[in-house]
């Protein structure tokens, strides 16, 4: 991928809003098998 | 991320990301087992197969592979 004119370097992450945030931990976690690298202080993030 | 912690209004994701795996129909039979249901059949692009699929709170979410090589 070459970089664009403002120079990015990457995608960092890609965000999934959820209603449930513990049903998702437990759907991307638990039933895909991804792993959780951690969860974001105040907001429900992981 | 949960949407209302951020003052998003929620509403689920029709944009699906793809999830890399090395054999799409192997993965979905292991995720139908689990209960997960996928949208439609596995498609075949000629060079790639793609599964589509929604998580719990229905955003779009799909199996892909990648078979033909890259040019």
């Amino acid at each position: 991928m070459s970089g664009s004119g403002i120079g990015v370097g990457g995608v960092d992450f890609a965000t999934i809003f959820v209603k449930d945030y513990e049903a998702a931990k437990a759907f991307y976690g638990g039933v895909l098998g991804l792993e959780h690298s951690g969860d974001y202080g105040k907001i429900p993030a992981g | 991320m949960d949407s209302a912690s951020v003052g998003q209004e929620f509403s689920p994701s029709g944009h699906p990301i793809a999830l890399h795996v090395d054999d799409v129909e192997a993965a979905r039979s292991s995720l139908e087992a689990q209960g997960v249901q996928f949208l439609g059949e596995t498609m075949d692009s000629g060079v790639c197969h793609m599964a589509v699929f929604k998580d719990p709170d229905g955003n779009s979410l799909l199996l892909h592979h990648r078979y033909a090589p890259r040019d």
